[in-house]
């Protein structure tokens, strides 16, 4: 048994699916029948749109039904369902193009839709018919119906369009209904047994002619076709402001254009007095350019024959309350007055009030009440109160249907106010929230600077490689601290080194440096506070041209050019190539000393000349002073080790013989015998960079100007 | 644009200065004679105080005089201070008058007689020292090796 209901529900499902019809395109006519339909996109039906009773229709956001020809919506009791979805409403009916066809839409309603209908600039059939509808909770602020001119011609004798708007329910929409033009030579505008009920219009404070349920235009250069609206039932319209969504004014009708005077007479506009009624419509007493309305005689009472809808709610001793009713103390009942009978069997009676002083929180309940109908009048006691402690709180009766089954407005009682208090405590909440905010970041604690990571300190720089450059010039002393030096660092030779440099920044705080630099180096024995070294007796002097690629950690992002951050210090380590020659002088004349073998090269076949091209390796220390954003002084400070011992000329070689040097062929041998070992020392079992074996070494410092080419 | 020149201009004088400044480096400069005095008798820096010179060989009027195994021995001593001592216990001072022209003094020890003498440099570097007798009837000359 259980397995046969499962297959007859695996057999209605695709059949459901399959039932949902999506529409789309073009159509040279359309048929709809009953059964769900979806519009998602445009839908051009160029002929007749014929929609059969039970037809719903859903339009989801674009989604919308052009009509070029005819329209025939001819439903039973609102039987034909235009809705929209929540979030994706649909637009609704473009009515346009000159057709000779008519437009009948009758017995549908139009639900949670932008702009249900619209006759588009332009438009023109012979007649139309809009009766029996309801439009409800339509979410589009612009129109409900928006009805543009259709086109005119001075010349030919247009006939007229019979424009026939009967027996709607216009409840709970955003939007007005417009006619650019309520009089016209050429639409014979009739308006009847309609109610508008429970509309909120948006729009901004400032109450103005297009900010009622109803409104248009009447010009004196038209005189065939006054608009004829009567017997129409405006009840609890209200202009609602964009900016706090309170109610702002009352907004029933409001009409613009160069007539004196228009005539609304015989319509329930709400109320019973010519006053209280002026308090509803907007006309010439705010706009001395439009026409005077004239509203009377007015009716009392919406007519019967208007679609069902409450005008009034009294208390139970029959004492009115008014829209703008604060609800603070729960109601023992209501009295509903209506234009027609009503049928509570299914509806809902439900309060809603605030908890807290200045909270947002709502508390929906529903309460239980009792219905005595007498006619047109229904009494409702409440028998289920709720204590809500004095806070603001509204009545919603929703469900009532008329005694035909068709939808009735929802009755509201003290929502006006509910909505002012609503707005002053999300005023209230939000400056809460923020003096929160503030109070918690004042008490919060600074974040702490994160330490420097890697992460941090190789920042990805995002200026152009032209800006990242630097150039300037060095300039400084050179000092020599290899085999001929002094162990005191001042008691050496001091010369002068300059050169240029050039630096790319890579990172925030990484740059890569290359600095060609020119300078001399020399150093005597005579000089050194070591008494080996004195008796040693040797000295040299080598022009040094260096080239020094670097790579250097600032300590300073270098992309900061704050007061704060001027002093930039930085630490380094770079490769030397170094070109040298050192040179002694005997007896007045300077020699290269390479070339002649001091150390024994050419005395003895095993040895051979040192290169005068040496590697090296450096540290650098360098700090900056930014003067502006391009130019930079510094002072900066080197040590370089050498890979070559010959630097000096004087290198780990034993002295070499006299005989052997005075024979060793060079192009002076008693200069090379002289430079050997200038002071005839007993050298035997020493070599000639004793006593120190120092590995030659030499540091460079002085100042810089350094400058960026380009910003 | 005058301001960034006044700029440079400030960064060039700077530069200059420096220039200059470090082109006062120390340099040593001695004279011939000085450089010849320090060939003959050390610098006068530690164990750099003298220069013993030992006989090679003699030559009389440009013929090599055939040296005892005695004489080959003989060492003069010239010590940087100005005095001078020799292999054979004579004592003395001695001095370079002039480039290549080395006057003595010497006291001999046996006899006390004091005898001055000069000598012409003929040739001088760390190994070798080349010594003709001036005032001679015959053209002496006497080759000397470095001893220390």
């Amino acid at each position: 048994m259980k397995s046969k209901l499962l297959y007859t529900l695996l057999f209605c499902l695709p059949l459901a699916v399959l039932g949902q019809d999506t529409l789309s395109g073009n159509y040279a006519t359309l048929k709809i029948p009953a059964g769900v339909h979806v519009v998602k996109d445009v839908v051009t039906v160029k002929g007749l749109l014929t929609v059969e009773p039970g037809a719903k229709i859903e339009l989801l956001d674009p989604g919308v039904i052009v009509c070029e020809g005819g329209v025939a919506i001819n439903g039973v009791g609102q039987n034909i369902e235009f809705y929209g979805k929540a979030k994706q409403e649909g637009v609704g009916l473009i009515i346009k193009n000159t057709d000779s066809s008519s437009v009948n839409i009758v017995g549908a309603s139009f639900k949670y839709l932008q702009m249900p209908l619209f006759f588009d600039f332009g438009w023109k059939r012979n007649s139309v018919n809009i009766s029996d509808n309801n439009f409800i909770e339509n979410t589009g602020k612009v129109s409900i119906i928006q009805v543009l001119d259709p086109p005119f011609s001075f010349l030919a004798d247009q006939g007229s369009i019979d424009f026939t708007v009967k027996n709607n329910l216009f409840a709970n929409n955003n939007a007005p209904v417009y006619f650019e033009d309520l009089k016209s030579d050429l639409i014979k505008l009739s308006i009847v047994n309609n109610t508008f009920a429970g509309n909120t219009v948006y729009g901004f404070k400032n109450y103005n002619i297009s900010t009622n349920i109803l409104y248009g235009r009447s010009d004196n250069n038209y005189n065939k076709f006054p608009a004829l609206i009567e017997n129409n039932s405006f009840v609890s319209n209200y202009l609602i402001d964009n900016n706090t969504d309170t109610v702002a004014h009352a907004a029933n009708f409001g009409i613009y254009g160069s007539d004196k005077t228009f005539n609304l007479a015989n319509n329930y506009l709400g109320a019973n007095t010519k006053l209280e009624i002026a308090k509803t419509i907007h006309d010439q007493v705010l706009n001395y350019n439009a026409p005077q309305l004239l509203v009377e005689p007015f009716l009392t009472a919406p007519p019967a024959n208007a679609p069902t809808h409450v005008y009034a709610v009294q208390t139970l001793d029959n004492k009115p309350l008014p829209d703008s009713l604060i609800v603070t103390d729960p109601l023992k009942g209501l009295v509903l007055l209506s234009n027609n009978e009503l049928n509570l069997s299914k509806s809902v009676l439900g309060f809603s009030y605030f908890v807290g002083d200045s909270t947002l929180k709502k508390v929906d309940t529903t309460l239980t009440y009792t219905n005595q109908p007498n006619g047109k009048n229904n009494t409702l006691t409440i028998t289920k109160t709720i204590n809500t402690n004095k806070k603001v709180g509204y009545y919603t009766l929703s469900g009532i249907v008329d005694n035909t089954g068709r939808a009735v407005p929802d009755v509201k009682v003290g929502y006006n106010a509910w909505l002012n208090e609503y707005r002053a405590r999300k005023l209230l909440s939000e400056m809460i929230a923020i003096n929160t905010k503030k109070a918690a970041d004042s008490i919060k604690p600074e974040p702490k600077p994160k330490a420097d990571s890697i992460k941090n300190t190789f920042q990805k720089i995002e200026a152009p490689v032209k800006s990242r450059i630097e150039v300037g010039l060095v300039a400084g002393g050179a000092i020599f601290t290899g085999t001929i030096s002094s162990p005191g660092l001042f008691n050496n030779q001091m010369n002068m080194a300059v050169g240029v440099h050039a630096s790319y920044t890579l990172f925030s705080n990484i740059s890569a440096g290359l600095t060609i630099a020119s300078f001399k180096l020399s150093n005597s024995d005579r000089t050194s506070s070591n008494n080996e070294q004195l008796a040693r007796g040797m000295s040299f002097s080598t022009s040094m041209l260096s080239l020094s690629p670097s790579i250097n950690y600032d300590f300073v992002d270098n992309r900061l050019d704050t007061k704060a951050k001027k002093i930039k210090p930085s630490i380094g380590l770079g490769l030397d190539i170094n070109s040298f020659a050192p040179s002694g002088t005997y007896n007045g004349v300077e020699y290269k000393l390479q070339p002649l073998g001091t150390g024994g090269q050419f005395a003895d076949s095993t040895k051979k000349p040192y290169s005068l091209l040496a590697l090296g390796y450096f540290v650098n220390l360098r700090v900056k002073y930014q003067i502006n954003k391009l130019n930079s002084v510094g002072i900066h400070f080197s040590y370089h080790k050498s890979m070559s011992d010959y630097l000096d000329d004087v290198g780990p070689d034993a002295y070499p013989s006299a005989a052997k040097m005075l024979a060793s062929g060079v192009s002076d041998p008693v200069a090379a015998l002289y430079f050997s070992n200038p002071t005839s020392r007993n050298i035997k079992g020493q070599f000639r960079n004793s006593p120190n074996n120092a590995k030659d070494s030499y540091i460079i410092f002085g100042f810089f100007y350094a400058r960026k080419l380009f910003k | 644009m005058l301001e960034k020149m006044q700029s440079f201009k400030k960064y060039g004088y700077l530069i200059a200065v420096m220039i200059v400044f470090q082109c006062c480096a120390k340099k040593e400069v001695i004279s011939d004679i000085v450089f010849q005095k320090q060939l003959l008798s050390g610098t006068g820096t530690y164990q750099n105080l003298e220069h013993s010179w030992k006989l090679d060989s003699t030559y009389v009027n440009g013929v090599p005089v055939v040296l005892t195994a005695y004489q080959r021995t003989f060492t003069k001593t010239f010590v940087n201070d100005g005095t001078y001592k020799d292999s054979e216990l004579n004592t003395g001072t001695w001095e370079l008058s002039a480039l290549n022209t080395l006057r003595q003094k010497i006291t001999y020890s046996t006899t006390s007689k004091i005898d001055s003498c000069s000598f012409e440099i003929l040739l001088i570097n760390t190994a070798q020292l080349k010594l003709k007798l001036n005032n001679a009837t015959a053209k002496t000359e006497y080759l000397f090796k470095i001893a220390n």
